[in-house]
């Protein structure tokens, strides 16, 4: 039976960002008590798979890189259908940046067999940074496209992927496996039921540590990753309230002047 | 690790989509142009497509010491693979110790898979970038929609990458400068792999209120039918939405289905203009989340003047007139 | 004691909320505008799950059980109350066609109900009133193959969105001489009977209710649920283990509704210069609030949990009614409070929420009723 593999990752609630902080002593940013929810877009991910789980019958396996405590959070990926969760938990694989991210869930796609079709979130909306798709695709030798609102097939072995390049539509076509970042666009995933959230208690979700699945230490969590984030700050969300009165002429130029500089013209 | 004193040099790759360089990599060339200028070394462009000389050498204007042009037929349309591997080859070979690229579409797709072919870091979606003490980049990225700021660096891998949100630097004004163009041999290139099928360029369509960047919101202010017009041509030059307030739409100058607030719609583009609204709670709870407020009212105790980031306070029906046809003329330009 | 839910209770509230905000949100403008029922609703809220949560799987449902259902229940009631009551009258009918009903009956029945293909209807109240069962004037005779019904029944909810309706009437009287009852199942195109006005409530708006009527309606034979003389029993069983628990549940989503609401406003509402969250006075009030919430909450919570146990729970489900709903009301009108002015405009929904709390207070029985209940229990056990 084909496969697909679909990249899930937990993020804190965005419903309740505002409720993030951070410790003024060391820096750290505080998430405790905020809820953890499937990234929005993974879901888009695992919609696509599972149509084909749906129409040609394929498998489907989520994989995902978090701490252990996601797992419940990952059970709904399985109440929505999909049928095993691949897990990579483990201190070592703490601060990673998107390249060793990409390292480590490209050893668990590996590790859930061929994978005829990888789908991803275009982007995680906390970190929102739009490189896991194509660094993954990188580290497992497929071609990619990111920024995906429509992927079609007619039998299951060729597909149509559309892209979006803002000002243009691109049509990509392809048989054989690739790896895909969708957008909301791509389709409307669908909700969980009573039926799902039952069935996903008997369905398996396996856990993996960085030695499971032969990862090399010098590139897994904060030791893999080239960047490192040297600062956290909060940044000021006030209000400019910059009142301009006068002639319309010399308000209208301040006011064009002032969008180009917060960057919105 | 990359032996970093190596590296040298700030480069921008521009990217164009049907043969028309995007206004990002200008904008990044102004940037790269003042990081070089303090660290007394080259700012280059790169551009990859199907385009001459002549086409690209009004980079040089914004900035670049060399424009590298990986130029041929079969580069016309992005394919991230082959662009990739192109990237690759020059960067090996010329070693820029920075390499920034827009953040759209094409910037997001290409650069990740680019720096992970290099084995170097990648930061995204930066709105700053500056040199710190040790002579590296600080790039600074929005992270939880904005809730919070990191500042990135990357300390033992060259290039740094960084894709650079359109619009977050300033647009250089172009000088007469010296600079080159340095054709680069890209040898035999393959068509596109996998295959692109269709490509088709966008046309400019009524945009839909939920999801608009640039949202025009208009309210009893306006007074008029007539007047309700020049909302809808401003949202034309901006490329945004019309939206309402309930007595606007009560007057039957909108349709029920644009009204902004409490039983209407949120919105949350970048730009959002207010003209003639109050800001009573019913609509402000609607527009809470746009990234920069404009509000314009005859009332200076309007209370739209308290959530703003910009407010004029004079009669909407003669600012916008005068907004209308200086953008136009700007954003003509 | 374990006051956790577990993790299949924590992502059902998840899902329901999910669905709750995106397929039921859109339509309560609608409802309350027309007080009509929006059909469509009910196969999405089997699809979901939400129909058949009282039904075994071998008969269509999930059988998820009572403490999923106050969850369920209370999620959709937080964001359309007037669906809740929909849903909860619906469980009125799956639950004692499950219990008493035939093989044959449960067969036929079940699948199309826990689907969503349909809702139920549980009917007893009649215009002569529903908490004195007998005085039912509705009376049923037998002759050949069929039941011969007669009478009316009112306030049903689901009256005219429902292909399915438990209806309880007398059928002589018991070795005693005291009015026997029996429960009948009937489908509207039965020979002999009809629908009759449809209410328009004070809040539900949106949810049917109305009369059900029978003359010398022809109900088959094998429609007969349980056995003859069991009427009574089916009915109050169902009204204490299902009816009070779902009102309680509505009554819990009310209370939720109302106190999210009234924080939002209060923390975006700004007088002087100052959000209003920041005076005490408001504060107190969210307080009392969210006192009210969480006691309706945990009491509903425990009988529903007592119910998947097997245990009697009929005194803890009547409480939780009464607490709940009485609770529901006090948290709307607190809201409103809090809302000034803004509580009087159709466009903030707290003042639905005032009117779905007073309406739920009298559904399955008044305060008054539950406290004569109450009442007894204490004088007996303490």
């Amino acid at each position: 039976m084909p496969q697909a593999v679909v990249c899930v990752k937990p993020i804190p609630d965005p419903k309740e960002w505002d409720r993030l902080s951070l410790d003024p002593e060391t820096g750290v940013l505080k998430r405790a008590g905020i809820s953890t929810v499937i990234n929005p877009l993974d879901k888009n991910a695992l919609e696509a798979a599972l149509q084909l789980k749906d129409r040609f019958g394929w498998t489907v396996t989520v994989v995902s890189m978090a701490p252990p405590d996601t797992q419940k959070t990952l059970r709904e990926a399985l109440a929505m259908g999909a049928d095993k969760v691949l897990m990579a938990s483990d201190r070592a694989l703490g601060g990673a940046a998107t390249l060793a991210t990409a390292y480590t869930l490209a050893a668990l796609v590996r590790k859930a067999g061929d994978a005829d079709m990888v789908f991803c979130g275009n982007m995680s909306l906390d970190g929102s940074t739009n490189q896991v798709v194509p660094q993954l695709a990188e580290f497992l030798g497929l071609p990619h496209a990111s920024h995906v609102v429509g992927v079609e097939t007619e039998d299951g072995s060729t597909f149509r992927v559309t892209v979006d390049l803002k000002d243009a539509l691109l049509t990509l076509q392809h048989s054989g496996p690739m790896v895909l970042g969708l957008t909301k666009e791509a389709n409307d995933p669908r909700l969980v039921s009573v039926m799902g959230i039952i069935s996903a208690q008997s369905k398996p979700l396996e856990v993996f540590s960085a030695q499971d699945l032969d990862l090399d230490p010098e590139k897994i969590g904060q030791k893999g990753s080239p960047t490192i984030v040297s600062g956290l700050f909060m940044p000021e969300i006030k209000r400019r309230r910059e009142i301009l009165s006068g002639e319309p002429e010399e308000v209208v130029d301040r006011l064009i002047d002032g969008l180009r500089e917060m960057g919105v013209l | 690790m990359a032996n970093v004193s190596d590296y040298s040099g700030f480069w921008v790759f521009a990217e164009q989509i049907n043969g028309k360089i995007a206004d990002v990599g200008r904008e990044l060339l102004g940037k790269a142009r003042e990081l070089a200028d303090s660290k007394g070394v080259e700012a280059a462009a790169v551009v990859v497509g199907d385009l001459t000389e002549d086409e690209v050498k009004e980079l040089i204007s914004y900035g670049a010491d060399k424009v590298y042009l990986l130029s041929h037929p079969n580069l016309k349309l992005y394919s991230s693979l082959t662009y990739t591997r192109l990237l690759e080859d020059l960067v090996n070979k010329e070693k820029p110790e920075a390499f920034l690229f827009g953040a759209g579409p094409l910037g997001a797709d290409l650069a990740p898979r680019v720096a992970a072919r290099l084995n170097t870091g990648l930061s995204a979606h930066c709105v700053d970038l500056k040199l710190n003490e040790e002579g590296g980049l600080d790039q600074v990225v929005p992270g939880f929609g904005g809730s919070l700021m990191a500042t990135i660096v990357c300390p033992n891998h060259r290039p740094q990458m960084a894709t650079v949100m359109p619009g977050a630097m300033k647009m250089p004004e172009p000088k007469e400068r010296e600079g080159e163009v340095v054709r680069v041999d890209v040898g035999e290139v393959p068509s596109p792999s996998p295959e692109i099928v269709e490509f088709k360029p966008k046309e400019r369509s009524a945009v839909a209120l939920d999801g608009a960047d640039v949202v025009i919101a208009g309210g009893w202010g306006i007074g008029s039918e007539e007047n309700w017009k020049l909302l809808e041509e401003l949202a034309e030059v901006l490329g945004g939405a019309v939206g309402a307030t309930r007595p606007a739409i009560d007057e039957g100058w909108a349709p029920e289905d644009v009204m902004i607030g409490q039983s209407g719609k949120t919105v949350h583009p970048k730009l959002y203009i207010g003209a003639g609204i109050s800001g009573v709670m019913h609509h402000v709870v609607g527009i809470q989340d746009s990234e920069v407020i404009v509000a314009i009212n005859k009332d200076p105790k309007a209370q739209i003047f308290e959530v703003c980031d910009f407010g004029i306070v004079g009669d909407a029906t003669k600012v916008l007139p005068v907004l209308i046809s200086k953008l136009k003329e700007k954003l003509g330009e | 004691m374990d006051f956790q839910l577990s993790e299949q209770h924590e992502m059902l509230r998840k899902a329901i909320r999910e669905f709750a905000e995106k397929e039921i949100a859109p339509l309560v403008e609608k409802m309350e505008e027309t007080g009509e029922f929006p059909l469509e609703i009910r196969q999405k809220m089997g699809a979901v799950g939400l129909c058949g949560l009282v039904t075994s799987p071998e008969y269509g449902g999930n059988g998820m059980g009572f403490l999923a259902r106050a969850i369920g229940i209370e999620e959709v009631s937080r964001v359309c109350a007037g669906l809740g009551i929909a849903l909860q009258v619906h469980h009125m009918c799956c639950w004692p066609l499950e219990t008493w009903g035939t093989e044959e009956q449960k067969k036929k029945y079940l699948p199309r109900l826990a689907s969503g293909e349909t809702f139920g209807v549980c009917s007893i109240t009649e215009p002569s009133g529903g908490s004195d069962p007998m005085g039912m004037q509705t009376e049923a005779r037998l002759e050949g193959d069929y039941w011969i019904v007669n009478g009316r029944k009112c306030f049903a909810t689901n009256s005219h969105v429902s292909d399915i309706m438990i209806i309880v009437a007398k059928t002589g009287t018991d070795p005693k001489g005291r009015p026997a009852f029996s429960a009948f199942i009937v489908e509207p195109d039965f020979e002999g009977f009809s629908l009759g006005r449809e209410e328009k409530k004070m809040g539900f708006k949106g949810a049917s209710s109305g009369e059900l009527v029978f003359n010398d309606c022809k109900v088959p034979k094998e429609n007969l649920l349980g056995k003859e003389g069991e009427g009574l029993k089916i009915a109050l069983a169902t009204v204490n283990r299902v009816g009070r628990p779902g009102m309680a549940s509505i009554g819990v989503g009310i209370c939720y509704a109302s106190l999210e609401e009234a924080s939002k406003f209060a923390k975006e509402r700004v007088l002087g210069g100052k959000p209003i969250a920041n005076l005490q006075a408001i504060q107190f009030m969210l307080a009392d609030m969210f006192a009210l919430a969480e006691a309706a909450r945990i009491l509903n919570y425990r009988a529903n949990w007592m119910m998947d146990q097997g245990m009697n729970c009929d005194t803890e489900m009547t409480l939780a009614k009464y607490v709940a709903t009485e609770n529901a009301f006090q948290c709307a009108r607190l809201a409103c409070e809090i809302h000034g002015g803004y509580s009087c405009i159709s466009e903030y929904a707290v003042q639905r929420f005032l009117r779905d709390a007073w309406v739920a207070i009298p559904s399955g029985g008044t305060s008054q009723i539950a406290k004569i209940v109450l009442g007894r229990h204490v004088t007996k056990n303490f």
